[in-house]
């Protein structure tokens, strides 16, 4: 497609459809808000979000990709992208009235509405999908009656303090221009090259950088390879720097204090920061405990994932963040970061959840370890005394370690619960049933509880973190 | 989709929920619809992001197929892993250790550089290297070094000179080649940091501000309870460095100190050898009236410490004369015992008679850090304290306590010295006396023999003192022309002996001990000097007849301080030239310490005649015995009885030692400055005035700067303090009594 650029000026705010490839390699059209525009050697380059995609997919494109014929210029009165507050659907306040996703009907350009946007359950083929939805950028708010205790927006416009607890941040007021961009080209670690989903606080002068190096085992920042080399010399740690807690085959498990060991913790977050949206490095790390999952092979442990917990947690949450890094990903290590963080709080004799917001692969790992656990579970129950099998949800929770929310979202989710003359009860129909038989097939990492060597510690009593 | 036509009870997660598979129930489709009834649980993703296209696509793909579609998962950006070096870079293998890994804490942090070298800094250290060898790690302790030092401003050259010990040329071009260098940098730092908050809260919204502290945590009360104990131990932490530092302060001044005495010792060993005197006949002679060199009682101040203010004032209200073997075990046995042994023998000089010594409460007490606490109080007196303030426990151990049954009466002041004689044995009973030795003192006294076979008079009042007092005024004229002549004459004519015993011939002196004095009176002695007390209160001002306290103008006084101190010159000159005798040598080594030491206006021809008698009436007695109750800074009673005035004030200020003198001079009111109060009886008041073995100095140099201090305090207190002369007037002669003192030696334990 020609350069017309120089036709028609494009400003941030401006959108149109943007061409892209999709999994099949074919090519897609979806619609794109030009966030940025920059000029490489005398050729401009545009920062697109492709709209009701995942920002991690935003990239900077050329001109020739910007479908201009369909270019639409941003609203006057709309306000600057630059701030916006989303308010989630959270389950912080379990009274909290939830707006079910429901067949919407189009509704084409009224950012304001919220429900505009919401998009019904498409047919599997993406493209079909061509409505003009809100603008993402745009502050709104649930226009649900009890929305408004868990808004923790700043709308007077006064910057506030993100809380102090959790790692993770639903109030989108923060979410500027800057860290709605990605500012990492490329980051080294180990033998990975991986391009980072999001915006991560590395230090500015190195996201000029088109590559930066990271330390596979310390994860230390460094601006070129040189300067990697010469770190190796002084770097003689070959696996995270914590204690083990759990080693079967390959798989080690390392407990680093957040307190204790800032430096590593600190960079530890900043490399998850750049494929968790939602994390916040706005505090300091020492709350945290982080687990760090490795792989071993003959040089060393090397970092395969992590989830980070908080070592009090106030709302149940037995993991605050939780990463497989994208070379890992799809291989089953999320599940079993997930599986190892219920193995801990077995140990610990609690129920747990992870904080909130999920995203959307935090969801789906999730929800296919819950529906697992949960299936394993009903699958194994044997009928006792010729009665029909029966289980509480409490029973399942306190089994699973998992929060009895969770429990019944899963049941839900996998429509496993049913009202039936007068009771409530759990049917397993065959899809559910063989679909289950067949993922745990494939499931082939599990974790070991007897290789896991882990004595929780009361932080309450302690003085501090 | 049909309404409910009920409501589904809630679901309950305590009740057992039966499992059913699909096949048992036919007619399930029925209910299915009932589904919708169950409240549905949020995803716990934002609302926005659940949208999202490729996520509803994932998960419709899972509720269709049940199972991961490959096509249907959600896109990321993709991931390479083949880095072709990465076996160069990361060298080496790693065994698996059997047992788990358990890492030391702090055995992590090895000090190596922060800072990276990178290829630029690579070109350097090969052109460098050309020159001389500069490893990379080197390289990069410098620039670590550097970068860690400087802020927003670089390091000077000459600071980095002090931070890098390397070689000039190296460390030069390092430098140049780092500030170049870190001009050129985009960053704050060569070394990447996380930008860090700044405290004002400007950064609250800097997105690359990350990692920032919790100031306000999350606390509970129990926590802050822990936070005021640490607070409390942070504060008791700051005391005891402080304190630390007192300490080290002081041992560097001992150090001083002991450095000086090696010198004053060498030179005198110098001298020793210039004039030949290899048998120490010579330094026995000049040092045995150091023996009677006071105690300079105020106590070294800490001018850091917390401790300082409260013990400051309470050492000064009970410093105590302890002698060889005063037991002041009694009081804190353990340490004291250590400590004495410390003090006393290894400066002991051969060659010199082992003068009786004095340590001063307080300077026992300043190297006795025993504690930090506050809650710890300082120990308890060891001398009763005599200042009317001190309610509790003024006697100490001495502290009169009633007798059941016994009725007390009210001393009789008119019959002070008439004990009946009848109720004492004959060794206690008072009886007129008079020295036979000019100046011929008369009154009622009774001899005793003090410690060491000095003798000692126990003046008592008596009936026949106004007669006494009439003989001493009759006296007078001819006191005071003498005393007009001899002022002029020592200007040009040192010959003071001469002149002294002129007077002594011409003098009787009735002695008595010091009246009980009413409270505004002991008030006076206890803001003022403290040597008057000391004084036999014999009438003896040469202002006697003026009449007046004023006697003495402004004047008159300053030039009687010249006087004094050209005095003392041309005495330490006839000293040094060794002419004189023994005893004039004595008399005048008296006269210059009581004046130097003491405040020199306070060497009038009065007290030099008593010096002088003194001298000669105990010359049969030990050397060391030579009586000096002139002379001693403060007075220790026998019976405990302590005079508030004590020794722990600093030098006189001139106004109040007028005044003092001029009532000394009335007679009737004399300047003592007993507390009425802590005379249990009346034989206390005699025992109080009879001479004490001459105290001795423990440390050559009492500290002049708390001298100072306190007497900036009598200033402000409308006294002029007069601690420059008596300094300047000790000071030479600090400088001679050096090799006799004893230093004490200040060991910290």
């Amino acid at each position: 497609m020609a350069d017309n650029s120089s036709s028609v000026e494009i400003v941030e705010g401006c959108r149109l459809p943007v061409l892209r490839k999709n999994q099949e390699h074919e090519d897609e059209w979806p619609l794109a808000e030009i966030l940025s525009v920059k000029e490489v050697s005398s050729r401009k380059l545009y920062y697109v979000h492709y709209i009701d995609f995942n920002k991690r997919l935003d990239e900077w494109v050329t001109g020739d990709r910007l479908d201009m014929k369909k270019l639409q210029f941003p609203k006057k009165e709309a306000k600057t992208p630059t701030k916006n507050g989303l308010s989630g659907s959270r389950p912080s306040s379990p009274e909290r009235e939830v707006v079910r996703v429901s067949p919407a009907t189009p509704v084409p350009s009224l950012p304001s509405s919220a429900e505009a946007s919401q998009a019904s359950v498409f047919p599997a083929n993406g493209t079909a999908r061509r409505l003009v939805p809100s603008q993402p950028g745009r502050k709104r708010k649930a226009n649900c009656g009890g929305a408004e205790e868990d808004s923790q927006d700043s709308s007077d416009g006064i910057p506030t303090a993100p809380r102090m607890t959790g790692s993770l941040v639903s109030d989108r007021s923060h979410d500027d221009i800057v860290t709605r961009m990605k500012n990492i080209e490329c980051i080294e670690l180990g033998r990975h090259r991986l391009k980072p989903w999001y915006f991560s606080p590395y230090p500015q002068e190195l996201t000029t950088l088109p590559i930066l190096y990271l330390c596979e085992f310390c994860l230390k920042y460094l601006k070129s390879l040189k300067c990697l080399q010469r770190h190796l010399t002084k770097c003689n740690l070959r696996h995270p720097p914590g204690n083990e807690i759990y080693r079967k085959g390959t798989i080690s498990f390392f407990e680093i204090d957040g307190r204790k060991n800032k430096m590593y913790s600190q960079n530890l977050c900043l490399l998850a920061k750049c494929f968790l949206d939602h994390k916040t490095l706005y505090y300091d790390t020492d709350p945290f405990l982080f687990y760090v999952m490795t792989e071993y092979d003959s040089k060393g442990f090397h970092i395969v994932g992590y989830f980070s917990k908080e070592k009090e947690s106030t709302e149940d949450y037995n993991v605050a963040c939780i990463l497989t890094l994208p070379p890992y990903q799809r291989r089953g290590y999320g599940k079993l970061l997930i599986e190892f963080s219920y193995e801990l709080s077995k140990v610990e004799g609690k129920t747990g959840t992870p904080e909130k917001p999920l995203s959307d692969l935090g969801l789906l790992s999730y929800r296919s370890y819950w529906s697992q656990t949960i299936l394993e579970i009903l699958m194994d129950l044997k009928p006792d005394n010729g009665e029909r099998p029966q289980i509480t949800i409490n029973e399942i929770s306190e089994i699973t370690s998992v929060k009895k929310e969770d429990v019944i979202s899963t049941l839900q989710y996998l429509n496993l619960i049913n009202y039936y003359k007068g009771q409530y009860i759990l049917t397993l129909s065959e899809d559910i049933v063989d679909g289950h038989e067949r993922a745990m097939q494939k499931r082939h990492l599990r974790i070991d509880p007897k290789c896991l060597h882990f004595t929780p510690k009361d932080w309450s009593k302690r003085g501090k973190w | 989709m049909s309404k409910l036509s009920f409501r589904a009870r809630a679901l309950d997660a305590a009740k057992p929920l039966p499992v059913y598979r699909n096949r048992d129930l036919p007619d399930l489709s029925d209910c299915v619809s009932i589904n919708r009834a169950v409240p549905q649980m949020p995803t716990g993703m934002e609302k926005e992001e659940e949208l999202e296209h490729h996520l509803q696509r994932a998960i419709s793909a899972q509720q269709v197929f049940r199972e991961k579609k490959e096509n249907m998962v959600i896109p990321v950006p993709e991931a390479e892993s083949n880095t072709t070096y990465y076996d160069r870079l990361y060298k080496g293998e790693v065994k698996v250790p059997k047992q788990l890994i358990h890492i030391q804490p702090l055995g992590l942090d090895l000090e190596q550089p922060d800072y990276d070298m990178d290829s630029e800094d690579e070109t350097l250290l090969n052109r460098l290297n050309r020159k001389m060898e500069i490893k990379p790690l080197q390289f990069e302790i410098m620039v670590d070094r550097l970068e860690k030092a400087s802020t927003h401003q670089v390091v000077s050259l000459s600071e980095a000179k002090l931070l890098l010990n390397e070689d000039d040329y190296l460390l030069k071009s390092v430098y140049d080649y780092w500030v170049r260098k870190r001009k050129n940098c985009l960053g704050p730092s060569l070394i990447p940091h996380i930008k860090q908050e700044k405290r004002d809260g400007s950064t609250n919204s800097d997105a690359y501000v990350a990692f920032r502290r919790r100031t306000e945590k999350m606390q509970t009360r129990k926590n802050r309870k822990n936070d005021e104990a640490s607070y409390e131990k942070m504060l008791r932490l700051r005391r005891e460095f402080s304190r630390t530092v007192t300490i080290l302060e002081m041992i560097k001044r001992r150090e001083k100190s002991k450095r000086e005495l090696l010198h004053l010792t060498l030179e005198v060993v110098e001298r020793r050898y210039q004039m030949g005197d290899f048998s120490g006949d010579t330094l026995r002679e000049v040092s045995l009236p150091l023996v009677e060199k006071p105690v300079y009682s105020t106590p070294v101040t800490l001018n850091n410490g917390n401790r300082h203010k409260t013990d400051k004032i309470k050492m000064q209200k009970k410093p105590i004369s302890v002698r060889d073997e005063l037991p002041f075990d009694l009081i804190r046995p353990k340490k004291k015992n250590i400590r004495r042994d410390r003090l006393y023998p290894p400066q002991r000089r051969p060659g010199r008679p082992p003068g009786p010594f004095t340590v001063n409460k307080a300077d026992i007490k300043q190297y006795d850090f025993h504690s930090s606490g506050e809650d710890e109080s300082p120990p308890p007196p060891l001398s009763p304290p005599s200042s009317p303030d001190e309610e509790n426990n003024p006697d100490g151990v001495f502290v009169f306590r009633r007798k059941a049954g016994c009725q007390y009466l009210s001393p009789c002041r008119e019959q002070a010295g008439g004990d009946h004689p009848q109720l004492l044995p004959q060794c206690l009973r008072h009886s007129l006396a008079e020295l036979t030795l000019p100046p011929h003192w008369t009154g009622l006294s009774r001899r005793r023999i003090g410690r060491g076979g000095r003798i000692i008079l126990d003046r008592a009042s008596s009936g026949l003192d106004p007669v006494l007092r009439q003989m001493d005024s009759l006296a007078h004229p001819v006191f005071r022309t003498r005393t007009c002549l001899l002022r002029e004459p020592l200007e040009q004519n040192p010959s003071l002996t001469e002149i002294l015993n002129n007077i002594q011939t011409l003098r009787r002196f009735c002695y008595r001990p010091r009246p009980v004095q009413d409270q505004r009176e002991g008030c006076r002695g206890t803001t003022g000097s403290s040597l008057e007390d000391r004084r036999l209160t014999c009438c003896r001002s040469p202002d006697t007849n003026s009449g007046s306290a004023g006697g003495i103008t402004e004047e008159q006084y300053h030039s009687h301080q010249q006087q004094l101190v050209q005095m003392q010159k041309q005495q330490l000159e006839q000293l040094h030239n060794n002419s004189a005798s023994y005893r004039h040598t004595a008399l005048q080594r008296s006269q210059s310490t009581r004046a130097g030491e003491s405040g020199s206006k306070t060497l009038d021809s009065a007290s030099a005649q008593f010096a002088a008698s003194a001298v000669i009436s105990a010359s049969p007695l030990p050397p060391h015995g030579v009586i000096n109750r002139e002379n001693k800074p403060y007075k220790t009673s026998i019976n405990g009885v302590h005079h508030p005035s004590g020794p722990s004030r600093p030098p006189y200020s001139s106004s109040s030692s007028l005044s003092r003198s001029g009532l000394s001079a009335r007679g009737s009111l004399s300047s003592s400055s007993s507390s009425p109060q802590s005379l249990p009886n009346q034989r206390s008041q005699v025992g109080a005035v009879s001479p004490r073995p001459p105290p001795h100095t423990a440390r050559p140099s009492a500290p002049p700067t708390s001298a100072l201090k306190l007497a900036t305090v009598a200033t402000s207190l409308n006294r002029v303090p007069k601690v420059s002369t008596a300094r300047d007037a000790n000071e030479p002669e600090r400088l001679l009594n050096g090799l006799s003192e004893t230093t004490l030696p200040m060991e910290v334990t």
